[in-house]
């Protein structure tokens, strides 16, 4: 991860003086009883990278699963862009521009990668049985759009040489950068990340981590992004929070977050020594 | 620009010649017009540009050079992948009457630092991201750079170094300045000395530092034009630029020859895709690495495991027949009534179908080049209808000085010399060139240039061959490489070596036994096809150390190697081996941009593992 680390430096911080895209308040989610996030406060503003870090079964995907609207916290609220998602069903949420990734890849098996692209684009379809039927006009018009809109994120993730391969066949590694690719055709405001290196090589997660920063820097798509590997979150985040048996024990910059006592104390145990 | 081009500068098109490569283009420009030049695909589909177009682009880019400051004896270096503004750039800054400058892009940086001081590059274009940072890292060693051109500049948007900029604005600034300093760039080109320097190609250099050979303008076009004449390159050729751009044989393929007869040029995608692209330009001119050639064989092979037992069969008898009936035609007996139909069933069933899977199937002219390639490799393919012609030339010699013309063949030699080229053998059967290709000399280098090119204008190769009486020159290794066995045999490790990488499973061989009793080699296995194996018998393995530590992969290179030494001579076989427990690599100073293997630095670092055999 040297280059985009070094480059950290050099990049603007985005701005957080106007309204946060995404507003989560006092948020509790609660399971029969067991309590999977608590009482949790954060606020994401337009083109940050913002990381949600913890030990396992902290809440990290619960709390993306309240954003998304697969949850609905049990007290508290969320809003997107000002618009609470309470009421909303998680395919009504994509229209608010929130696309995600999923921990395991979860692509179609025997589509190409072009076709798996092209169901991202999904929603941005508006034509009709009819025209569709004869492919003219509109369904036409639209079917090219689509295809150059996923065949520029191709090239953005150098995914040329699998464009006419099955899923299926390719290594994992592919897999989970489709399924970023399937994210990004549907042009999101929003991208959810739900431990984007997980279960890669140290070449495969700074693979990742760069095209995380293109997505930043030349498609100003805000991210949010769970991870449990420390290392991927510090180099690429502008701010992290940390949950602990879903409670958030810390928030700030990456570097800050690292040597806060209450973070080292969830990572590595209660005797660890703090330096 | 068309229009402004043809009315007040009729005249000034007399003046420009055709001795130079940005001459060849005005000139072609103003023939062909909007006949297509170059093909790009990009996000997925071919994309053409005209003869037109391309040279709008090079005078554009030349403007915008010009208000860099770039001028006459200036070094412009390109650090990219083959793609269009690789030879937008390059012939731009021989318009000026600058040189350009190719550096491989998998250089590291401290090779980039050594190419870029050495030559005083004032002006670098680089592909992305990737290069940039090599450039950015290596500031304070290069103080002559002054400008960095980022042709894709995602991901550096926010750099502090104040150098860069991207290719679309740079060059825009010159497409609007274009009907007003047009005239100035073409009175340039007018200006040009065909026997100044027009591009620097920097050797890969298996020992010591790379030298930069300079090249004329004189130089490339009489190569080209030798390349027309002997072996009827016409103006409707079609060929892919794949191999990189820096090294003089994609140089011959995508400037040299196209500028002299007006062919289309075709950069596919990535260098990831080049097996796609091939198959959907379907080039009618290819030229090959043996690397490539040796991939395309084992690709071939491998598919062939997975398929049918009946079309197994049908693929040995179609090879068995194959070979036999160019044996018999390179032999020079003319095929019976029989002979013609069995190759006509058989191209039907077999040669057809895979040459089309190949992306070979329209192709008359595929070359090999740039290291030597086994025999038995060559055989193969024109035992499938691929008459692959092996090639021969140095880098100072603009690329090529020998070729076997496509309808002789003769495999295990590089064909007689090329209309224009003396070549004769020096003192222990040296290779020595002498013609107007020969090369102006190393850049900043005079000693080594005294050494190659003596009093009388032959450039010393540093190859032993042997010519026969047809006039074909073999060439039968390297004089500093050839291995002296205890018993006093003089044997060349590269034929060997070639020998040993025609098994599928075999990616790169050194040979050793200099001095000893016995020739050994260390192997590297090709980790896909072994790999590949490994799994269809249930060898478990996890790494590539891992892999060359299993027994039953030491029994299959051990059969390999057996198979492989039934061609060669007793004394050359090779009677030990172990295998490299890494894969050698340009970053571990292993092996050169060219994927030469460094012999000396080799032989250093696996000295413990040489010994043992011994």
């Amino acid at each position: 991860m040297d280059a985009p680390a070094d480059q950290r430096a050099l990049r603007r911080a985005p701005d957080r003086s106007g309204t946060p895209l995404v507003r989560f308040e006092e948020v509790t989610l609660t399971f029969s009883g067991i309590t999977a996030i608590d009482d949790v406060s954060f606020e994401v503003y337009p083109g940050e990278l913002y990381a949600i870090i913890g030990p396992n079964g902290a809440g990290k995907t619960s709390t993306f699963n309240c954003i998304s609207g697969v949850y609905r916290p049990t007290r508290g609220r969320v809003e997107i862009a000002g618009t609470d998602v309470e009421a909303l069903q998680p395919h009504q949420v994509t229209r608010l521009g929130v696309a995600r990734t999923f921990q395991n890849v979860e692509l179609f098996p025997m589509l190409t990668t072009l076709e798996n692209l092209l169901v991202g684009r999904h929603i941005h379809y508006t034509s009709k049985w009819l025209g569709d039927g004869i492919f003219r006009g509109r369904a036409r018009r639209q079917e090219i759009a689509n295809r150059a809109k996923v065949e520029e994120i191709i090239e953005f993730l150098n995914l040329e040489r699998y464009r006419d391969l099955p899923a299926s066949f390719l290594p994992y590694g592919v897999q989970k950068r489709i399924e970023l690719g399937r994210a990004l055709v549907m042009e999101p405001e929003l991208l959810l990340l739900d431990e984007p290196a997980a279960g890669m090589n140290q070449e495969e997660t700074e693979d990742v981590a760069r095209y995380l920063l293109d997505v930043q820097e030349e498609l100003d798509i805000t991210q949010i992004l769970v991870e449990h590997d420390m290392g991927v979150v510090m180099d690429l985040a502008d701010r992290v929070t940390v949950l602990d048996f879903g409670r958030k024990i810390a928030e700030g910059d990456p570097e800050d977050v690292q040597r806060d006592p209450e973070v080292i104390r969830a990572y590595l145990g209660d005797h660890a020594e703090v330096q | 620009m068309s229009a402004t081009l043809t009315a007040g500068t009729e005249e000034l098109l007399q003046r420009i010649h055709r001795q130079s490569l940005p001459g060849r283009l005005i000139h072609l420009a103003h023939d062909r017009g909007s006949a297509p030049a170059l093909r790009e695909k990009r996000l997925g589909v071919w994309q053409e540009r005209s003869w037109a177009g391309y040279r709008d682009e090079v005078l554009a880019t030349a403007i915008a050079m010009l208000d860099a400051g770039v001028d006459r004896g200036d070094h412009v270096a390109i650090l990219s992948e083959n793609r269009e503004e690789w030879v937008f750039a390059d012939l731009a800054a021989q318009s000026i009457g600058a040189r350009s400058v190719g550096v491989y892009p998998t250089n590291p940086e401290p090779e980039v630092a050594y190419i870029l001081s050495h030559s005083g590059s004032v002006l670098v274009v680089c592909e992305d991201q990737e290069q940039v940072d090599k450039v950015v890292a290596i500031r304070d060693q290069t103080p002559t750079v002054r400008r960095v051109v980022v042709v894709d500049p995602r991901g550096t948007r926010d750099y502090a170094d104040e150098r860069l900029v991207g290719w679309q604005s740079f060059v825009q600034a010159g497409r609007d300045q274009l009907e007003a300093r047009a005239a100035e760039v073409l009175e340039r080109i007018a200006a040009l000395d065909p026997d100044e320097p027009a591009m620097i190609v920097y050797t890969s250099g298996t020992t010591g530092p790379p030298k930069g050979a300079m090249l004329s303008s004189r130089n490339v076009t009489a190569s080209a034009d030798a390349g027309v004449a002997a072996f009827g390159y016409s103006d409707r050729e079609q060929c892919l630029s794949y191999l990189p751009l820096c090294h003089v044989a994609e140089k011959i393929f995508t400037l040299y020859l196209p500028l002299a007869t007006g062919a289309v040029v075709h950069f596919g995608e990535s260098i990831d895709t080049v097996a796609d692209d091939l198959r959907e330009v379907s080039p009618t001119v290819f030229v090959g690495v043996p690397r490539i050639w040796e991939k395309m064989h084992s690709s071939v092979l491998v598919k062939m495991g997975d398929s049918s037992r009946l079309k197994r069969a049908l693929f040995r008898a179609g090879q068995a027949q194959g070979q036999r009936l160019s044996a018999k035609k390179q032999a020079g007996k003319r095929w019976n009534p029989l002979d013609h139909l069995v190759w006509k069933v058989f191209d039907l069933l077999v040669f057809r179908p895979l040459q089309e899977r190949l992306g070979l199937r329209r192709c008359w002219f595929p070359v090999s080049g740039a290291a030597p390639v086994a025999p038995e490799l060559l055989r193969w393919f024109h035992g499938i209808g691929v008459p692959i012609a092996e090639g021969y030339g140095q880098t100072e010699c603009a690329g090529v000085s020998h070729a076997n013309p496509p309808d002789a063949v003769k495999i295990g030699t590089v064909g007689p010399v090329i209309p224009g080229v003396e070549c004769v053998l020096g003192a222990g059967d040296e290779v020595l060139v002498r013609g107007p290709q020969v090369f102006v000399g190393y850049l900043h280098n005079e000693e080594a240039t005294r050494e190659t090119v003596d009093a009388d204008g032959w450039l010393h190769t540093g190859d032993v061959g042997a010519v026969d009486e047809d006039g074909y020159l073999s060439i039968t290794g390297r004089i500093k490489d050839i291995i002296i066995t205890a018993g006093g045999k003089n044997l060349s490790p590269e034929q060997i070596e070639n020998q040993m990488k025609t098994s599928p499973y075999i990616k790169e061989c050194v040979a050793i036994g200099d001095g000893r009793k016995f020739i050994s080699a260390l192997i590297q296995i090709d980790a896909d096809n072994v790999g590949d194996w490994a799994s269809r018998r249930g060898v478990a393995y996890t790494s590539f150390q891992d892999l060359t530590s299993k027994d039953e992969v030491v029994q299959l290179v051990d059969t390999e190697i057996r198979r492989c030494n039934e061609g060669l001579a007793r004394v050359e076989q090779v009677r030990a081996f172990r295998l490299l427990p890494k894969e050698l690599h340009q970053d571990d100073e292993e092996l050169t941009a060219t994927q030469k293997v460094r012999r000396t630095a080799f032989y250093e670092r696996y000295a413990a593992l040489i010994e043992e055999m011994y």
